[in-house]
Order: C-alpha cells, then structure tokens, then sequence
C-alpha cells in the first residue's frame, strides 16, 4: 500500500521533466521566430511605408495633372483626424498642392464606414475653389461584378463627381437617385454607390470647414525620404 | 531528366496522384475565395508553392529536434513566421507584386495543406525530398487554381487572362481574351456557389479518369 504513492510520484516526476523540456523547446522556437518575424518587420518597416507613400502619391496623379503644381507634395501634408466626417478616428493625411506661392489643391484620404462589406478608403482631391478633382477608392471588399464598379479601373462610375463642389451642387444631390439625389447607382449595388457619395460629401464639407488653414498649417506628417526616380 | 525512382513518384504524387486540393481536399478555402479568376488562381498557387517549399525544407531540416508531442505547434508557429515574412519581405521590395498577391498571403495561414505536408512529409524525410515535395504539391495546387480560377473567368465574365498586367506587367494587357461581352457577369460563377460546384465537377472529372 505504501508503494503507489512512491510510483505515483515518480511518474509525476517523470512527466513533469518531459513537460518541462518540452516547454522549454516550445518556447525557444517561439522566441526565435518571433524574433525572426520582429527583426524583418524593423528592416523592412521604413521601406513599406515610403512604398505606401509613393503609391499615393502614383494614385494623386490620376487625379491632378503632376504639372499643375510645384511643390514636393510628399513633404507637405498634414495628420488630421475627424470621427465625424472622415468616417472614423483613424488619422488620414491630407496633401496639399501648391503652384508657385498660390494654393492649388488639396487630397484627402478618408474612410466611407458603411459599404456593403465593411470599410471603403478613398481619396478625394478638390481643388482651393471648392471644385471636386476626382476621386479614387484605394481599397474595398464590395461584391465583384456589382459593387466593385466604384473602382476606376472597371467603370466610369467615379466619373460622375467631377467638377462637383458645395457650392454648385445642394445638399439633397449627394445621394443615388433612388434617393432623390443625382448620382447613377450601379445596377445591384446601391448600398455601395451611397457609401461612397455620402462619404465624398463629408470629406467636402471637412475640407471647406478649415481650408485656409489646411493650407496654412506647418507639415507635420512624418516626411519619409523618397528617391524619385 | 536524371530522376530517381523517389523524386519521380514524389512529383507524380504531387502534381496528380495525391494532388492537395483534389485528392487530399486540403487548402479549399482560400481556392474556393479566390479562383474567381485564372490570374488570381495563379496568383495564389506562386505565393503557396513558395511558402510549401520553404516550410517542407525548414521541418525537414529540424526534424529530429521536434519531440513528438509538440511538433504541431511547432510547425504552426514556423509556418506562421514563414508567411509574415514573406509577407513583409513582399511588402518592401515587390510592393506591385504585393499589391497584387497581398490579399492571398494571409490566406496561406488558412491553407492546412502546407502543415499537412510538415507533418505527413517533410518531418520524415530528407531535406532534398521535402523540398521536391513542397514544389510538386504547390504546382499541383497551382494548376487546379488555374483551371478553375479559368473556367470560372469564362463563365462568368466571358474573359480569360483578365488582369493579366497586375501579375505580369504591363505587357500582358495584350493577353486578356474576350470570348463575349457582357454588362451583366454571370454571377453565380464569380461568387462561392460557382467554385463549390466548379471544384466538385473537377474531382469528378478526375475520379472518372482514374477510379480508385
């Protein structure tokens, strides 16, 4: 009787040496690949922004002619944040265009929080008149085939906000005609088309809210150096 | 083509006899998220074939380091940090290519067929083989995202080779071939009931071939 718990014990013992190595090698792989991923995410870290950036920047010509301003758009943006009319308090940036000493344009990233399958980001360019550029989504997860028609890329769809401002347009326009607005929808995707005019509209009424001093403001986003090639 | 006995049965294994996605049924889900065309089929097939090599090789290369009972997690936390790497690696220095392949990357993690093959391969065998198999299983998986992926283009939208230039450059705008045109796409081809019952007429097809 006396003997079991003696057996038992060291049976425990024994278990508790695997398991302990066995813990021991767990976590040294862990630590290593770990230490592996977080060693490549310091190298390349840096590298993955500027290339952000340049796609941006690659995106921005599509919608203001690269020699319709002159400064180094790159360095000259600001942070701003607005949980209201910027869809979310994500900080977006805000690029300003400037020909000469005169104020040209602005583009603003910014986030429609309401389409059909989660988050649009978009960019949105107008110029200092109040004057819709264009716009560009940069990332969505619409239904393809139906609400992915928002990209330029597939249709002519994004057309419909040039040369828009508020001050030519009221306030009732910004929706699909469904709605009573003026935009187009796409057929079988109106969920997405609202989103995205909605969103627009906000980003005009942010901008036009500050834009003197959108354009006034020292930049203050993390200049990256950019070799332009 | 000096082959052996082994390496030959291993690519024949892979790329038809034991092929991932339709013998073993593995790694359906990101094949049935994204075949909805043949470059996005192939798109995917590059970024597994890559992973399922370097993983075969890495487990193989440690193999009799790994005490048996923890070797899951093990080759879950290697594969895991296989893929992010890669992924940041993309990230950095293909930024198009990642761009493009950026959305499958992650969906990697969710194929069991690259742990599959750490465990049913590469952790008993030599490092050479294990890279042969993670190469053949990869293309094998490749070609069947493809030949869905382009069967599924056709219906659908009545193209083959659509976005070709994402992939490819832009040269291989050229590529895209329009058999129809249409406003509307077939949507019942581009969306997941399309690849369920695309990947199910393909085993059957392959099970009528070669009956078991």
């Amino acid at each position: 009787m006396t003997e079991q718990p003696i057996q038992q014990s060291k049976k425990t013992r024994l278990l508790m040496n695997v398991m302990s190595e066995n813990g021991l090698i767990l976590g040294l792989f862990a630590l290593v690949s770990t230490g592996l991923t977080a060693v490549t995410y310091v190298l390349t870290k840096d590298k993955i922004a500027q290339e952000i950036e340049r796609s941006l920047i690659r995106q921005l010509s599509e919608l203001v002619p690269t020699n319709s301003y002159t400064n180094d758009v790159y360095q000259d943006c600001l942070i701003v944040q607005d949980k209201n009319l910027l869809g979310s308090a994500q900080e977006q940036k805000l690029y300003r265009m400037r020909n000469q000493q005169e104020n040209h344009a602005l583009m603003l990233t910014t986030v429609a929080p309401d389409g059909y399958s989660g988050k649009i980001t978009l960019s949105v360019a107008v110029e200092s008149s109040g004057k819709l550029l264009g716009i560009n989504i940069l990332s969505h997860n619409e239904t393809p085939g139906l609400g992915d028609k928002i990209e330029r890329t597939k249709s002519n769809w994004v057309h419909q906000f040039n040369n828009l401002s508020l001050s030519n347009t009221d306030e009732t326009e910004w929706t699909v005609k469904k709605d009573g607005g003026q935009f187009d929808a796409l057929t079988g995707a109106t969920i997405t088309p609202r989103a995205v005019i909605k969103s627009v509209f906000k980003s005009l009424q942010f901008l036009q809210s500050n834009q003197q001093q959108f354009f006034e403001l020292p930049s203050d986003c993390y200049p990256i150096e950019v070799d332009k090639k | 083509m000096n082959l052996s006995v082994e390496h030959r049965t291993i690519i024949k294994g892979g790329l038809w006899d034991n092929n991932t996605a339709l013998v073993q049924l593995l790694g359906l889900c990101p094949l049935l998220a994204v075949t909805g065309t043949l470059i996005n089929g192939l798109g995917l097939g590059i970024a597994t074939t890559f992973v399922l090599a370097g993983s075969n090789v890495t487990v193989s290369i440690i193999r009799h380091h790994i005490p048996k009972e923890i070797r899951i997690p093990i080759f879950v936390m290697l594969i895991a940090s296989f893929v992010t790497n890669v992924q940041l690696i993309m990230n950095a220095y293909t930024y198009e290519l990642y761009l493009v392949l950026g959305i499958f990357i992650p969906l990697i993690v969710t194929n069991c067929a690259i742990i599959g093959r750490a465990e049913a391969f590469a952790s008993k065998n030599r490092i050479l083989p294990s890279f042969i198999d993670g190469l053949a299983q990869g293309l094998g998986f490749t070609a069947v995202l493809m030949v869905l992926g382009g069967v599924r283009e056709l219906i659908g939208q009545g193209t083959i080779l659509d976005g070709a230039h994402l992939l490819l450059g832009e040269w291989a705008k050229e590529l895209t071939v329009h058999f129809y045109l249409t406003e509307q796409k077939f949507l019942f081809a581009i969306l997941p009931p399309g690849a369920f019952i695309g990947l199910g007429l393909l085993i059957a097809f392959k099970n009528w071939l070669h009956p078991k």
